[in-house]
């Protein structure tokens, strides 16, 4: 999977940041990609991402999210 | 036609599954952790009623969130499916005005495809603590109860269809006819 560019990373790690109390990680990243004014599809290649990741190591989907910042 | 059933832990889970079985659909229950690519090709999902608070344990809700942004075809959301539904697309859920447990008198709004040829107030089945309160942008209203305002919904912009309320069981009035309109949508939307 191609690492996601600056503007998707950018967006993961305010939707991080700025998460609310009973945000799901898709809650929060769609609410900063609209911030963004990204696309629909920016939000789905960032989620599909933390999910390929959030499967591969058997993460809970924001430590997901969490690792895919501290890797890229 | 093929439309499986995703568990989200419901009590009722296998009625959904029974029902769609009766109207000669192909139907398995799928658990809730399949990734949206394991799934097949199907031509709709029934997302299951359970026990999650929604709000505060949307993690319970397995993939859910995935199967709404990938399907490109119709789904039905039940119960904790619809109140997942609605948060996912940034409406809201709280604990009900007063929690419906047992018999409730439905108030159709819309006709729109799930209640085509049902009465405008008949009977039906709930069993919930908290309801939509927030009903998300780019959703309309079909339904309501004397305490519950948003007993149905549906997405104006994709075949998204919810009820509160659990059309399976017996003691909802006209709780196949529901299933039979929800199928009729994902025939037309098949075309």
């Amino acid at each position: 999977m191609e690492p996601l560019n600056e503007g998707l990373k950018k967006v993961l790690a305010d939707a991080l940041d700025k998460r609310r109390r009973d945000d799901t990680v898709e809650n929060a990243v769609s609410r900063e990609a609209r911030r963004a004014g990204l696309r629909y599809q920016d939000y789905l290649d960032i989620m599909e991402a933390v999910r390929v990741l959030s499967r591969k190591d058997k993460l809970d989907p924001w430590m997901a999210a969490k690792a895919l910042l501290d890797q890229q | 036609m093929r439309v499986y059933v995703v568990d989200n832990g419901g009590q009722w889970t296998h009625r959904e599954w029974r029902v769609l079985k009766y109207l000669k659909v192909e139907t398995k229950i799928i658990p809730n952790t399949t990734p949206f690519d394991q799934i097949g090709q199907v031509d709709a999902l029934v997302l299951s009623g359970g026990a999650p608070d929604v709000a505060s344990e949307a993690g319970r809700m397995g993939n859910n969130g995935e199967y709404l942004d990938k399907a490109d075809f119709p789904v039905l959301g039940i119960c904790a499916g619809m109140q997942f539904m609605a948060t996912h697309y940034g409406g809201s859920t709280g604990p009900a005005v007063r929690a419906e447990f047992g018999r409730a008198r439905l108030y159709v709004d819309q006709e729109d495809h799930l209640f085509q040829g049902v009465p405008r107030e008949f009977d039906v089945w709930e069993s919930h603590n908290d309801e939509v309160k927030v009903v998300p942008d780019g959703f309309e209203v079909l339904a309501h109860s004397d305490t519950c305002l948003v007993e149905a919904m549906r997405s104006l912009r994709r075949p998204l269809y919810a009820v509160q309320f659990h059309p399976e069981v017996e003691n909802t009035d006209f709780g196949m006819d529901i299933f039979r309109n929800f199928l009729k949508a994902v025939e037309e939307w098949n075309r």
